[in-house]
């Protein structure tokens, strides 16, 4: 298939997407609207961490911190001043923290960028140590993020939290966001230095004889994974209004890596269909925990249960389809040709 | 004569109390093809592994084309221009032949990696012109029509000549062979040979290898240096090497004598 039809077809996949979007945000109702905002971004962040641990093979466990520096950055920059004042209650918000304010864009922009920095920062000691250590000491970073932000009071206003975050994190916002993401990290990807990092997570030793500053791209794809994790923490601040540093707990990881893993590591494919069926599901399956009765026998609801659910499930992926729902599958127009044409011949 | 391409001298590596290398002098001569034998353990891939900077020497330097390259990592010695294979084959498993390749160009790529997210021009064409001349290397090694499949699919002799066909792909002055032959049958080795000797006049370079199979080493190389316990015993042309009475006692042994009468 030519190349300028490959796009032309993109844009149009693209268009359809955004009929949907603006007949989804007239006719369904708020709770829809909801999930499909939550889908965006958690296609965000599952993208961006399988670039770091699907593609560049550094297991990362240090989402969540990323996230929360997006958050707080992009809450700070959008809340406007006299709201601000009112709402540090325990110490009064530092200057210049108080006056700060930029728009939308720039708010998610500067809290990508703020987290990237903080990414290639910790990358430079951490991304040292390898496997399950580097999984460790990003773990450790994301806690030690989470305790920075619930003491220092007079920027982040401690364990209250920021409330009343304007909700600007709508449907359109949110999939122009999603589809720069998918973008940007397809491009990379498909780009020879995507060969170098999937080099480096094959075969460290071979990438370095090869030339590849092995130490150098990790620490890139590190600073870009965070990027688009502090792109999406700032989506989800805007988007839920509320943030505190509890909510960026070793949970938000976890369902992160979840959809990665369930989706495929090293399938950006994988990552979106994850991201869908994941969002959906942990919706769904809130009825498992509601209280059941049968008859005259009451099975009281256990709160968490969905996540029991899914810890079995993501047991049973590792054990029996290591590379994800949709087999390592990618998608492509001219895999699609490909196949429609196969079908037709069968006929 | 000229000036080595190569140059060791008193290259000595110690690893805690054991010396796996002393005083290890080298000077290789620019487009030869030359080995380095010895008995298992003896030091030879600790070698490699200095000059390829993998290693850094306890003591002494390695010159190469006139630049000490002593205690540079790896990436910046493959920059320089030595390039390497492994004992043991190590390909890119989850890649396609083509990309094993083309990861190998990285080195010499000047565009940088943000550029293909904004589609910058210069850097699809020099993308483009990587791709083409990974895909005219595969041609040389008679690899082009396996360019799609997964590489660690290949047969194994294909693997080794993809695995130098990587190594080529940084356009190097020297190339570092070990064990290429490992794990061929007589077939495939003599093949190996003929291709290494192609490769050497198509790509004007040096070659260095370690290499086990006696029919090889002495079908191939120019110059032979023998190392035993870490220390070079012998060197010279394959006559001589044959004839020497140290590398018979320490490595050639009661077989081999045999196999140079006949």
């Amino acid at each position: 298939m030519k190349h300028s039809t490959k796009i032309i077809l993109n844009i149009a996949l693209i268009a359809c997407f955004g009929v949907f979007l603006f007949w989804a945000q007239g006719n369904l109702d708020g709770y829809k609207v909801q999930i499909l905002n939550l889908i965006a971004v958690n296609t965000i962040l599952a993208l961006s961490l399988n670039l770091i641990y699907g593609y560049t093979g550094m297991f990362s466990l240090g989402h969540a911190g990323f996230m929360a520096i997006g958050a707080y950055v992009c809450a700070i920059l959008i809340l406007p001043a006299a709201q601000k004042e009112m709402m540090y209650i325990l110490e009064p918000v530092i200057w210049p923290f108080s006056v700060m304010h930029a728009p939308f864009f720039a708010a998610v922009l500067a809290a990508g960028l703020v987290a990237a920095l903080l990414g290639l920062l910790i990358a430079l000691p951490v991304l040292r140590l390898g496997g399950d250590y580097l999984g460790i000491a990003t773990l450790g970073f994301a806690e030690i993020i989470r305790i920075v932000f619930t003491n220092i009071t007079p920027i982040t206003n401690g364990a209250l939290g920021l409330k009343g975050i304007p909700a600007y994190a709508n449907l359109p916002w949110n999939f122009f966001w999603c589809i720069l993401t998918i973008y940007v990290i397809v491009k990379l990807l498909s780009s020879n230095f995507g060969n170098c990092l999937r080099a480096i997570r094959d075969d460290e030793v071979a990438a370095k004889a090869m030339g590849i500053n092995t130490f150098r791209c990790k620490a890139i794809s590190f600073a870009v994974g965070a990027f688009f994790a502090g792109v999406g923490g700032a989506l989800m601040g805007s988007l839920i209004t509320t943030i505190d540093p509890k909510m960026f707990n070793f949970q938000l990881t976890f369902n992160i890596l979840m959809i990665v893993v369930v989706g495929g590591l090293g399938s950006i494919t994988g990552s979106v269909i994850g991201a869908v069926v994941i969002t959906i599901l942990l919706e769904w399956l809130r009825f498992v925990e509601y209280t059941v009765e049968i008859g005259s026998f009451v099975i009281p609801g256990v709160p968490g249960m969905r996540m029991v659910i899914f810890s079995l499930v993501l047991l049973l992926i590792i054990l029996y389809r290591r590379e994800g729902i949709i087999g390592g599958y990618e998608f492509s127009w001219d895999d699609l040709v490909k196949r429609v044409n196969a079908r037709r011949g069968r006929k | 004569m000229k000036d080595p391409v190569l140059k060791t001298t008193g290259v000595t590596m110690k690893f805690g109390g054991l010396t796996a290398v002393e005083k290890f002098d080298i000077a290789v001569e620019e487009g030869t093809i030359s080995s380095l034998i010895g008995p298992n353990g003896a030091g030879k891939t600790t070698c490699f592994n200095i000059i390829t900077g993998f290693y850094r020497p306890t003591l002494g330097s390695v010159i190469f084309m006139g630049r000490d390259i002593t205690g540079m990592k790896p990436h910046q010695v493959c920059e320089a221009g030595i390039a390497r294979t492994f004992q043991n084959i190590r390909l890119f498993a989850g890649g396609t032949v083509l990309q094993n390749v083309m990861t190998a160009c990285w080195v010499r790529q000047k565009s940088p990696w943000w550029s293909a997210p904004l589609l910058l021009p210069g850097a699809l064409r020099e993308e483009r012109e990587m791709r083409d001349k990974s895909m005219e290397l595969l041609e040389a090694v008679d690899l082009a029509h396996l360019a799609k499949e997964i590489a660690t699919g290949l047969p194994y002799g294909a693997q080794r000549r993809l695995e130098i066909a990587r190594a080529l792909a940084t356009q190097p002055k020297f190339l570092l062979l070990d064990e290429p032959a490992a794990g061929m049958n007589p077939q495939e080795s003599s093949e190996l040979m003929d291709f290494i000797r192609k490769i050497r006049e198509q790509f004007k370079i040096t070659i260095l290898l370690i290499e086990h199979d006696m029919k090889v080493v002495m079908g191939i190389s120019e110059w032979i240096r023998v190392l035993d316990y870490g220390a070079l015993i012998a060197e010279g042309t394959p006559d001589e090497i044959r004839a020497n009475p140290k590398v018979i006692e320490a490595y050639l042994g009661k077989e081999a004598a045999v196999y140079v009468k006949n």
